[in-house]
């Protein structure tokens, strides 16, 4: 056994490796309240979701000057036009007309004139893409209507190796750059655009956002959940998925999942895998990714605060989204991206991977449900956690940094 | 005869002509409720079958590049999907569905979020 794959196997067999370099997430254990309280869900409303950078999509979605999508943040209950200016830059603005409140956009998305732009189907109240107010149907009977001071509300927008943010604050406190930080090392040169052939799913899950999130921060999991279908995620030397790395920010996490490399991959899977990485396309994504090669070693989770889960896989990247509905339920939205392919085969590859990834995210889905189920009991006052689910741990611990903070 | 239009599949395929009503799905929702739904009997027919062909299916395929497929290729792009689709019910968890998932009916593909 050569000496680097040996401190890979005692890293793997040594415990509580984690904490230990974290005093200041205190002893391991997180309350359960957070999870089940209708006070804690309307703190959050007003002091977290106002306060922080949200993921709502990607610059490809709005290619030309006029192109919009619209985007719903369920937990502020705000609706967003995210628009592609004449000058090209992108601009966020609440969907809501200045005259008697109606929506205005009510299709997801679009692409409209470059000069009239929005129009309101109440009473037609007209805006442009720099949301200026540019005609008001039967103007002269209005009192004092001063057309340049009322448009629609713009909300800060920027954007980072591609992903568009929004945040709702009137004056963020910090710059996208600064909220990102060192979560983001490295991945300026990821082709995100270029992999933008997407496969999407929705799911609206009974559970806390927070539990499901929560699920995905951690491999303690994989070998009872997923028993049957990450054998590849344990070993003889690695049996209960100790994590490769972790990586805490302020308010960011990055956790290496660990990959068995003499895993057996299903016939199928091995099929569709050695059939790709034939193609030309294979060899780009490998030298792009600044995690190495994907899935020969470890499985790499970023974790944005709040609500956004970056994985970059073989060939493509996933990007989850948690977005509260209620205190117990969530609506989860998935992306799974590849470039686009470019024969049967490839088409095969990308099938078979975000095919493989279901079934586990499905098994995840139902025992967050089950989980939220058992506690809104009441029952339990604390969840005891363990090393390895640290970033479990930080997260919770980040939410409740900024429901304390003033 | 060679004209494909007059068969559900390309020609030196028709052996699977007898799945081609049950698996040859075009969308991923039809795709994963037809595995749910599946009896093992049926799904594992289906897999042993198609599992020691797919390697000469996907080279058939392959040879059509990105361009759009015709009807009877399409259709047999269908049954390779569909083969991935029961793959895990074969080789993992020896049923039609995962242990303990969320059923499809509410993990739904979407065009677009």
């Amino acid at each position: 056994m050569s000496a680097e794959q040996n401190d890979e196997a005692e890293s793997y067999l040594s415990t509580k490796r984690w904490f230990a370099k974290h005093p200041e997430l205190g002893s391991p254990g997180i309350p359960v309240e957070p999870f089940i309280s209708e006070e804690h869900f309307a703190l959050e409303r007003r002091r977290l979701w106002p306060h922080v950078w949200l993921m709502v999509g990607r610059v490809e979605q709005i290619p030309k000057p006029g192109d919009y999508f619209i985007k719903e943040i369920a937990p502020v209950d705000a609706s967003l036009i995210v628009v592609r200016g004449r000058d090209r830059a992108i601009r966020a603005f609440h969907n809501v007309c200045a005259h008697r409140g109606s929506k205005i956009c009510w299709e997801p998305s679009g692409a409209c004139g470059t000069t009239t732009a929005f129009k309101c189907p109440y009473h037609g109240f007209t805006y442009d893409l720099e949301g200026k107010l540019k005609f008001v149907p039967d103007e002269e009977n209005f009192y004092d209507l001063d057309k340049k001071t009322i448009g629609l509300t713009k909300v800060n927008i920027d954007t980072w190796v591609g992903f568009i943010f929004v945040h709702l604050a009137p004056e963020p406190r910090e710059t996208l750059r600064e909220y990102i930080g060192s979560i983001g090392d490295g991945l300026a040169g990821y082709p995100f655009g270029d992999q933008n052939h997407q496969y999407s799913y929705r799911a609206v899950l009974d559970c806390n956002w927070k539990l499901l999130i929560s699920s995905f921060l951690e491999g303690y999991h994989v070998r009872a959940l997923h028993a049957a279908g990450l054998k590849r995620f344990v070993s003889k030397e690695n049996p209960y998925s100790h994590l490769d790395s972790v990586k805490l920010t302020d308010k960011h996490r990055l956790i290496a999942l660990f990959v068995n490399p003499e895993g057996l991959p299903t016939k199928i899977g091995e099929i569709a895998a050695t059939r790709y990485k034939k193609s030309n396309q294979s060899k780009d994504s490998a030298v792009a990714n600044p995690d190495g090669p994907p899935s020969l070693h470890k499985f790499i989770i970023r974790n944005i605060f709040p609500n956004f889960q970056l994985n970059l896989v073989m060939g493509g990247w996933y990007a989850y989204q948690f977005w509260p509905l209620e205190v117990g339920k969530v609506l989860w939205e998935v992306r799974m991206c590849f470039s686009k392919p470019l024969n049967a085969s490839e088409h095969f590859f990308q099938y078979y991977a975000r095919y493989a990834s279901r079934d586990n995210l499905m098994e995840d889905g139902n025992v967050s449900e089950q989980q939220h189920r058992a506690l809104k009991s009441g029952v339990l006052k604390k969840m005891i956690l363990q090393d390895e689910e640290i970033a479990v741990q930080h997260f919770n611990k980040v939410v409740d940094d900024y429901i304390r903070a003033e | 005869m060679t004209n494909g239009t007059q068969y559900l599949l390309p020609p030196g395929f028709s052996d699977l002509e007898p799945f081609v009503a049950q698996w040859a799905l075009a969308g991923e929702a039809q795709r994963m409720h037809a595995r749910w739904a599946g009896n093992m009997d049926e799904i594992t027919k289906f897999y042993n079958v198609m599992a020691p062909r797919i390697d000469t299916i996907l080279d058939h395929l392959d040879t059509f590049g990105s361009s759009e497929l015709p009807a009877a290729e399409q259709r047999l792009l269908y049954l390779a999907f569909s083969l991935i689709e029961v793959a895990n019910a074969v080789e993992v968890f020896s049923k039609p569905a995962p242990f303990n998932a969320v059923p499809p009916e509410r993990f739904v593909p979407v065009d677009r979020l």
